[in-house]
């Protein structure tokens, strides 16, 4: 009997530490089959799993057009299963399956001004939309990403934030909730960020990750300035069990999260209970 | 299919499910145990139960088990081995006595189980099981499955249909596995005649008009504009949040996805899970999108009487009454509802 729940095998081929709790595991299928297979597009997760902890959604933070022959995936020592990802390194197997979900789709937002609005590990599922926008950077008006993470030492992808600002029309602004010595720039919550620069709303298509506190107040700020509502992108987070439909866990109102989203337009979303 | 009916007599029901059982067949039938009428595998001298109302726990445990092992996995050096879990059925079952509103909760199912994604474990468990369902014999106090048109009559999604009337029962026939069982056994069953079909139209009325409880479907639009109104909280307060309604409800199908390891060898298993339970949308880092009882309350009404309805085109409570057979402090979902939308 064939089974979705069944794990394929991948190999971590290694980890980068992004933060004190936060690492980048590089991995590939053991089995070429698996891996020919794997397409993905930006926006999808995978559900990770270590045997005997659990398996767990995971956004796919690398970009099927930079990195070939591998995936990537950011993950943040939080819970049971993630614990246990982070005691492991090269070499060690681990199980995925996926991908799962809808992504993004860059391609209707050509010829607009792309704004992305993300707060912490939101980096981590808008990093390949922000490298696929870029990659045809001349396709789009324009490209701003504000960033924001509680301290210095929380930002991820520094590396990144760096290569995108020095692309000519890609605008990066950062800021952090808590300062400290080595830090010069912006202090403050995300939306703060909006002072510091033009939005032309009309013009404009915004792409928001974050905790959801921080998109309650950047959805109120983009509603204010004049943003259509289908011109809003959001990923949603939910506890996404199985992934595929079944489980129930990441229900709300009429849409399952993990086959309907995650990548959601807030006119989808906006009469939901509580969607974030 | 041609229209062509049967009877068969009372007395005669267990010898023919035990010759079905002889054949190739697993049997679940309806039985007593310590005065609980419930659905279990048929063994010879069993006392089958035909004039009973709907048994306390539906059927769903056999084609979504309370555990299933999904996938077994032996850790190994650096990694793991892993293979699909050779828990589902894979012989051919009959599930005797299966009511109506049981059969809708089991098509109700079927539509998020199909979506998408296939879910073969169940799907391989529904494929394999012949229902030979029962009409209803006797409304029980909280039974509303006449206002979600789940009962008390089946019009379809059976192999087999059976209607005591009296002294045998009468058997429509829906499916050619269901003739072919039929044919299994042919000294059991009579041709039906015209007298035959009248008792057994005779007794579905009787029924239908027993019902003391009604849910005023047709208001049910009204919902939308509901999700406000006060009665949800004074529910959510008196709710004491034990998930009853959840795991007793024939259509209630999520799940949760453990690992249990016993040395280097384990199994991953899905087992029942519910909305009405606080860390049923709690995340890993403690954010919970339904953190407050009333927000799960709402959802587990909304789920069952508009969501599911405006996704896959019905509604996910078939009217069965178990959630407030078993709720410890009479949360009625009828009078409820009923109060939210207005109705009668």
């Amino acid at each position: 009997m064939a089974s979705e729940y069944l794990p394929k095998q991948a190999e971590i081929l290694s980890v980068k530490k992004e933060t004190a709790d936060t690492s980048r595991f590089r991995m590939k299928f053991v089995d070429p089959a698996d891996r020919e297979a794997f397409e993905y597009q930006p926006g999808q997760f995978v559900e990770i799993s270590v045997m005997g902890a659990g398996e767990v959604p995971i956004s796919i933070t690398s970009s099927p057009l930079i990195d070939k022959g591998y995936f990537e995936l950011c993950i943040r020592d939080t819970g049971k299963v993630t614990r246990e990802i982070h005691k492991l390194g090269e070499g060690d197997i681990v199980g995925i399956r996926g991908p799962y979900g809808n992504s993004f789709d860059i391609k209707s937002m050509q010829g607009k001004e792309v704004l992305f609005v993300v707060g912490g590990l939101g980096l981590a599922p808008l990093r390949p939309v922000i490298n696929g926008v870029v990659a045809s950077r001349d396709e789009y008006k324009g490209v701003k990403i504000l960033y924001g993470a509680r301290t210095p030492g929380d930002m991820l992808f520094n590396e990144d934030l760096d290569e995108w600002s020095k692309i000519d029309g890609v605008e990066v602004l950062t800021t952090v909730d808590r300062a400290d010595d080595s830090w010069k720039g912006n202090v403050g919550v995300v939306p703060k960020l909006f002072e510091k620069t033009e939005i032309e709303p009309k013009k404009t298509v915004a792409v928001i990750c974050g905790p959801g506190i921080m998109i309650k107040f950047v959805m109120k700020d983009l509603l204010g300035m004049g943003f259509k509502e289908k011109d809003i992108w959001l990923t949603m987070e939910r506890h996404m069990k199985c992934g595929i439909g079944k489980c129930g866990h990441c229900n709300i109102g009429t849409k399952y999260v993990c086959i309907d989203g995650p990548v959601f337009t807030f006119d989808q979303i906006k009469d939901l209970p509580d969607p974030y | 299919m041609a229209e062509k009916a049967y009877t068969v007599k009372l007395g005669d029901v267990s010898r023919l499910l035990g010759k079905i059982a002889k054949e190739k067949y697993d049997v679940i039938v309806p039985t007593t145990q310590d005065g609980d009428v419930l659905y279990l595998p048929f063994k010879d001298g069993m006392g089958v139960v035909m004039d009973h109302g709907n048994p306390l726990t539906p059927p769903k445990e056999f084609f979504l088990p309370q555990t299933d092992e999904l996938v077994k996995y032996k850790k190994e050096g650096k990694g793991f081995k892993a293979e699909v879990a050779k828990s589902s059925l894979d012989c051919k079952r009959v599930l005797f006595g299966i009511r109506p509103c049981d059969v809708h909760a089991l098509m109700c199912i079927d539509l998020p189980f199909k979506d998408t994604y296939d879910d073969s474990y169940y799907l391989q468990k529904r494929a394999n099981t012949l229902i030979l369902a029962m009409t209803c014999n006797e409304p029980g106090d909280n039974c509303f499955c006449a206002s979600m048109g789940c009962g008390p009559d089946l019009d379809d999604n059976y192999d087999l249909l059976f209607t005591n009337i009296g002294d045998m029962l009468y058997v429509k026939v829906g499916t050619d596995e269901g003739k072919n069982l039929i044919d299994t056994a042919p000294e059991f069953f009579d041709e039906a005649d015209k007298k035959d079909a009248k008792a057994r139209s005779a007794k579905i009325k009787e029924v239908e008009n027993k019902f003391k409880r009604k849910l005023d479907t047709k208001k049910l639009g009204r919902l939308k504009d509901k999700f406000d109104d006060p009665t949800w909280q004074e529910m959510a307060d008196r709710c004491i949040k034990c998930g009853g309604c959840n795991y007793i409800c024939p259509s209630c199908y999520c799940f949760n996805v453990v690992d249990r390891t016993y040395g280097d060898d384990g199994v991953r298993e899905r087992s029942w899970d519910g909305c009405m339970l606080e860390g049923f949308t709690r995340m890993a880092g403690g954010a919970n999108p339904r953190q407050a009882n009333v927000e799960r309350m709402k959802q587990r009404y909304y789920h069952k009487l508009q969501y599911f309805n405006d996704r896959y085109g019905r509604h996910l409570c078939v009217g069965c009454g178990r959630c407030t057979d078993v709720c410890p402090v009479e949360i009625n979902m009828v009078d409820y509802v009923n109060k939210i939308i207005g109705g009668a």
